[in-house]
């Protein structure tokens, strides 16, 4: 009984040997319980291990992420300007604003900051709309992907306008003075 | 992917390492796609969210705060423009993607099946068995697979960023939604 006790780092009391007579029989049951309980789960692990495993290469089968994808994302480097500042999505309509009653097709309002500078955008089927504040002239390129934008000009009064709709992911990059500055990426 | 091998590319990308950027391409664009495929996006939705999201990193790459967690931010970013093509669309997600589904049932004629060496097909045929029921199941569920069974697969960090649920919870929901799938592939005899 103390050897068993001993082994199992119990603390045996004379008065309750009876007692832990019962308590170790249920223990071993217990032991053995656990075993088979373990077994059980590492069965159970095995199995899910092998079904996810299937599961993964249904995916790779079924739903590959497309090469040309994996290129585009390669070519995105080119996106990488640290000289460039960015000026960040402060508010876009489709997440802040409240829908608006009874219209279908509400213009898709963003608003970009960078320090001082903030950017006005309205994107509509027809093209987007722009307005630079403080308004000020500024070379300006809607660029959809690492490729080359097309070229936009904002007036004196930071005014500038495109009459095509920017197509998936777009920003701007917006010369002013010495300063580059690209609105954060988003999808129109 | 490692976390530490991530944190090691991104400070090469950001010091104009290319092949770095690259080797987290290869690493990450997986978990990235797992993500929009998760939200369920058509496939011009999930093309351009995929891109928006690369686009982004390549954007903030010098100033991510913590490199070691790149893949946790692109998972997030991707999540969050999922949920915003979902609000644009201005409706429920759907519970099937038919492109998705007409791709799983469409070549399986039985004449090509003969075609096949017997091997290949019982292989393909336990593919789209899985895949099947795989779609079946819970949106919860196929969310959560979705982006585990990405390759390399994700660290639960990374899928707690795509899916916005705990990581403590990661765990026990991936084996229950995994006995639930056996579940319905052993009911069809299927594995």
């Amino acid at each position: 009984m103390n050897a068993i006790n001993d082994h199992d780092g119990d603390v045996g009391d004379e008065r309750d040997v009876r007692d832990e007579g019962v308590r170790e029989d249920a223990a071993v049951e217990h032991v053995v319980d656990r075993a088979a309980s373990d077994r059980a789960l590492e069965g159970e692990a095995f199995d899910c291990e092998r079904v996810e495993e299937a599961l993964r290469r249904a995916a790779a089968v079924l739903d590959p992420l497309p090469d040309a994808l994996r290129e585009l994302a390669v070519d995105a480097y080119a996106l990488y300007d640290l000289d460039a500042r960015i000026a960040e999505l402060a508010f876009d309509s489709l997440v802040d604003a409240l829908p608006v009653r009874g219209e279908a097709d509400t213009p898709r309002m963003l608003t970009f900051r960078a320090g001082e500078l903030t950017v006005d955008v309205e994107v509509t089927d027809e093209g987007l709309l722009g307005q630079l504040l403080p308004p000020q002239q500024a070379r300006i390129e809607v660029l959809g992907g690492p490729q080359v934008g097309t070229a936009l000009t904002a007036d004196a009064m930071g005014r500038f306008a495109s009459d095509a709709p920017p197509a998936g992911p777009f920003a701007l990059r917006l010369r002013t003075g010495g300063a580059v500055v690209v609105t954060e990426w988003l999808r129109a | 992917m490692e976390r530490a091998d991530v944190g090691a590319l991104v400070r090469s990308a950001v010091d104009g390492d290319g092949a770095a950027w690259k080797a987290l391409v290869e690493g990450l664009s997986p978990l990235v796609w797992s993500v929009v495929r998760a939200h369920r996006l058509s496939d011009a939705d999930a093309h351009e969210v995929y891109q928006t999201v690369w686009f982004r990193f390549a954007q903030h790459l010098g100033r991510i705060r913590e490199p070691q967690k790149a893949g946790s931010w692109l998972a997030s970013t991707a999540r969050h423009e999922s949920l915003k093509v979902i609000r644009s669309l201005s409706r429920l997600v759907p519970t099937d993607d038919p492109q998705l589904l007409d791709r799983v049932s469409e070549d399986g004629t039985p004449e090509q099946s003969l075609l096949d060496a017997e091997e290949a097909a019982a292989e393909s045929e336990r593919i789209r068995y899985v895949w099947q029921e795989f779609e079946e199941l819970g949106d919860r569920c196929r969310q959560l697979l979705r982006v585990l069974i990405a390759s390399p697969p994700p660290s639960y960090q990374e899928v707690s960023a795509a899916l916005g649920i705990a990581v403590g919870s990661i765990g026990p929901l991936r084996q229950r939604c995994l006995r639930r799938l056996r579940a319905r592939l052993d009911a069809r005899g299927a594995l």
